[in-house]
């Protein structure tokens, strides 16, 4: 009896915590004005990777340069993010390091490659964990062109998943501490693949 | 008698029209001396306008963005640069204000920012805040998200 009357007693003070600790996240939360700067700002990365990308991927592009907007582009992710590849030509898909996937990207083997990113939307808006940070999806579309001079060519269209991840940090600039909301990408996994 | 009374009436009178049409032209002068000095003021204005940092650098900005091959817009980039004490003055960029809190991206250097609008072609931050040192080098930068 007496035990049965302590485990009630200990899940309550339980459950009173975690109601605690979920109105503490709650009246922590942001107002919608400075959320909506915030779901803008990852929207921006994201745009921002998409023409990373297409700089990378252009035959055009001289290798210095690509070299220096891969740094950029790799600063924009997470540590150890992975991007999904995929192609029409086999089932899986393989994940690779976000550099890595850069590498290989300036070095496919075409002669002009075209890659454009589209329709880019939240499919998962970005939420307040208990830890503090924000966490979301974004959608993307990919249509990839590749064109040989010997007449090969491959195109193909894949919906991708960015997982976004929203920071609140501090710095110091000029001696004054700047807070700052520090937007990063996880894995892109690849959803779908199709011509 | 009444002969040198009219000839001496109509010497005053034309003596006072005389002295009325220089009091005009006098006066007209004067009017367009001031003007000419008020457009010379709104020259010299202007001409400061366009020299000043903020100014000056958001010419740079278009002139990086709307460039049409990588080495106009470096040759923008390092005339741009000398605005700036060094490559990497810190650039802030608010992305919202309210309540006197200001939300910040991460902060990044004027190197990094102009080749960011390089890379981008985007040029939707507008200069907020300059500040500069003894020698008018820019040494802090604030930009302001405009979502246009």
């Amino acid at each position: 009896m007496f035990n049965n009357r302590y485990k009630c007693g200990t899940f309550l003070l339980l459950f009173c915590s975690l109601s605690l600790l979920n109105l503490q996240a709650q009246t922590a939360d942001i107002s919608p004005e400075r959320k909506q700067a915030i779901d803008s700002l990852a929207l921006e990365k994201v745009r921002d990777l998409s023409k990373y990308i297409s700089i990378i991927g252009n035959k055009k592009t001289a290798f210095s340069e690509a070299t220096r907007v891969m740094d950029r582009a790799e600063e924009l992710f997470a540590p150890d993010s992975e991007m999904g590849v995929s192609s029409l030509n086999r089932k899986e898909v393989n994940y690779y390091k976000v550099r890595k996937y850069f590498e290989r990207l300036m070095a496919l083997n075409y002669d002009r490659v075209t890659i454009q990113w589209y329709n880019i939307h939240y499919i998962s808006d970005l939420e307040r964990q208990p830890d503090g940070r924000y966490v979301g999806v974004i959608t993307i579309y990919q249509r990839f062109e590749g064109e040989s001079d010997d007449g090969l060519k491959y195109k193909d269209t894949t919906k991708k998943d960015i997982t976004i991840y929203v920071d609140r940090k501090k710095t110091q600039i000029q001696g004054r501490m700047i807070e700052f909301w520090d937007v990063l990408l996880g894995d892109i996994r690849v959803t779908e693949t199709g011509a | 008698m009444e002969a040198e009374a009219a000839e001496k009436a109509r010497i005053e009178r034309e003596n006072a029209e005389r002295q009325k049409q220089q009091e005009e032209l006098a006066k007209r002068e004067a009017e367009e001396k001031a003007k000419r000095e008020a457009e010379e003021l709104l020259r010299q204005q202007a001409a400061r306008r366009e020299s000043a940092p903020a100014v000056k650098l958001g010419q740079y900005f278009n002139a990086i963005t709307g460039s049409t091959n990588a080495t106009a817009a470096n040759n923008s980039i390092n005339e741009a640069l000398t605005l700036f004490a060094s490559p990497d003055v810190p650039v802030l960029i608010v992305i919202s204000e309210s309540g006197g809190i200001k939300d910040y991206d991460k902060p990044t250097t004027i190197r990094n920012y102009l080749n960011y609008l390089k890379d981008q072609k985007k040029n939707i931050n507008e200069i907020s805040n300059v500040q500069t040192d003894s020698s008018g080098k820019i040494t802090e930068l604030e930009l302001r998200k405009s979502y246009k």
